[in-house]
């Protein structure tokens, strides 16, 4: 099926902007302890509207942004990323499209592949992980934490889509 | 005609005469019961009268403020808008206040440490990391490996510098460790930090005596951190017969997750620094 697309650069200034919010003013709502992972959110919807091959452009490049303001290994954010679009990519639009509920079960999915790759490529940078603390009080409220926005998220993305592709 | 005539004149007379007798008698009390059954008869009326007045003119009144009223309205929103952003901005120069008040007195206490205040401008954007982005860079004299503090005590250390930003990873990141003694037997120790969960020190030798409440310090052991800043108290302490070592649960009366000023240490270089 031949979807439709969001101008590139105007995917490149809702990434930076959406970035800068992740890092900059997000962290004043926590939500269960946790930062809701924005970008990560804009990127599985428009997976979930833009098809996989469109979206993991925008992985690497919001990924890439994110490195830049990381303190962690660069390009884990990335790889996490674009791992995180490849599976919700592949998975949901044949099993679950059109459902109402495919937008929060991409986004959990998603955020879980998301964390676990992220902890292993620190593991394999060799940075400190504590596998059970991180996948417990980080990775669990994340996905709970990202299912709570990603509604709001996702319309907001969709509503984007229809008016800027 | 005249019969009418003479009517009028009687009636006249009649109220001359009532005049007359009423200024004799007023003084006298002797009209008392007449005025008395007046006023009784009158009064509801009066009331009547006055309520119905009262309500009109207040009509009348509303009328007339209706014209300006739509004015007024849109004065005292400005009004209300323009208090509600001076409260807003009153609250933030309070709160900042305070904040530096803490700063200055934590400067005033350290002398010899030469520090630079800096605002958060940014969090890494991984849950799984803690570092912070701070407003202050090499074009201020931010080096790598500068400790961070508050007046609450130690923050972390600057990993990287940008020429106007900076970034500092906090004492809670997994990756971060500072050589650390307890303040009062002095025991030494590393304190690394745990992520969400916080700081632990560890290695600390199963004979030195800790307990719940002990102050942590850094123990400038390394070079990396000055001596003697605040890390934390000691909330728990794990004692375990077959470990080598005991370690203690520590926690920093810095709130990482709501800094908004830090202070950056400019005049101490660590030693060997490897971030």
């Amino acid at each position: 099926m031949e979807r439709s697309t969001i101008n590139p650069y105007f995917a490149g200034a809702l990434l930076l902007t959406v970035a800068l919010l992740q890092t900059s003013v997000m962290p004043n709502f926590l939500l269960l302890g946790v930062v809701p992972d924005l970008t990560l959110l804009v990127i599985v919807s428009s997976t979930l509207l833009q098809g996989t091959r469109e979206s993991i452009a925008w992985a690497l490049a919001g990924g890439l942004l994110l490195d830049l303001l990381s303190g962690g290994t660069f390009g884990a954010i990335t790889i996490s990323l674009s791992s995180a679009t490849l599976v919700t990519g592949l998975g949901s639009p044949s099993v679950f499209q059109g459902t109402l509920w495919l937008p929060i079960l991409a986004c959990i999915v998603a955020t879980g592949i998301y964390n676990i790759v992220y902890l292993l490529i620190l593991q394999l940078s060799a940075h400190p992980v504590s596998w059970g603390t991180s996948l417990l009080q980080v990775s669990i409220p994340s996905m709970i934490a990202n299912a709570l926005v990603m509604y709001p998220v996702y319309w907001s993305v969709r509503w984007l889509h229809q008016r800027i592709s | 005609m005249s019969v009418l005539q003479n009517r009028s004149k009687a009636l006249t007379l009649l109220l001359v005469i009532g005049l007359l007798g009423g200024i004799v008698l007023h003084p006298t009390g002797y009209l008392q019961p007449v005025e008395n059954v007046v006023f009784t008869v009158l009064a509801p009326l009066q009331y009547s009268f006055h309520w119905i007045s009262v309500r009109i003119a207040h009509g009348v009144q509303t009328l007339r403020d209706l014209r300006t009223l739509q004015s007024r309205i849109q004065e005292l929103q400005d009004t209300v808008d323009r208090l509600m952003i001076e409260n807003v901005r009153l609250r933030e120069a309070e709160i900042e206040r305070t904040i530096l008040r803490e700063q200055l007195q934590f400067k005033l206490a350290n002398p010899t440490y030469e520090l630079l205040a800096a605002e958060v401008i940014g969090r890494d954007p991984s849950n799984l990391l803690q570092y912070i982005i701070i407003d202050r860079g090499a074009n201020d004299g931010v080096a790598v490996g500068m400790p961070v503090v508050t007046a609450r005590g130690l923050v972390g250390r600057v990993t990287s510098v940008y020429p106007q930003s900076a970034r500092v990873m906090l004492l809670t990141d997994p990756a971060s460790s500072v050589n650390a003694l307890i303040q009062s037997s002095r025991a030494t120790g590393v304190v690394q930090g745990q992520g969400q969960r916080g700081l632990v020190m560890r290695y600390i030798e199963q004979s030195e005596q800790v307990a719940v409440g002990d102050i942590v310090l850094t123990s400038g052991l390394g070079g990396n951190f000055p001596k003697r800043l605040v890390i934390g108290q000691v909330t728990a302490v794990k004692r375990n017969d077959v470990e080598m070592f005991q370690e203690v649960q520590v926690q920093s009366a810095v709130r990482f997750d709501r800094l908004e000023i830090v202070l950056v240490v400019q005049n101490f270089v660590p030693i060997d620094y490897a971030p």
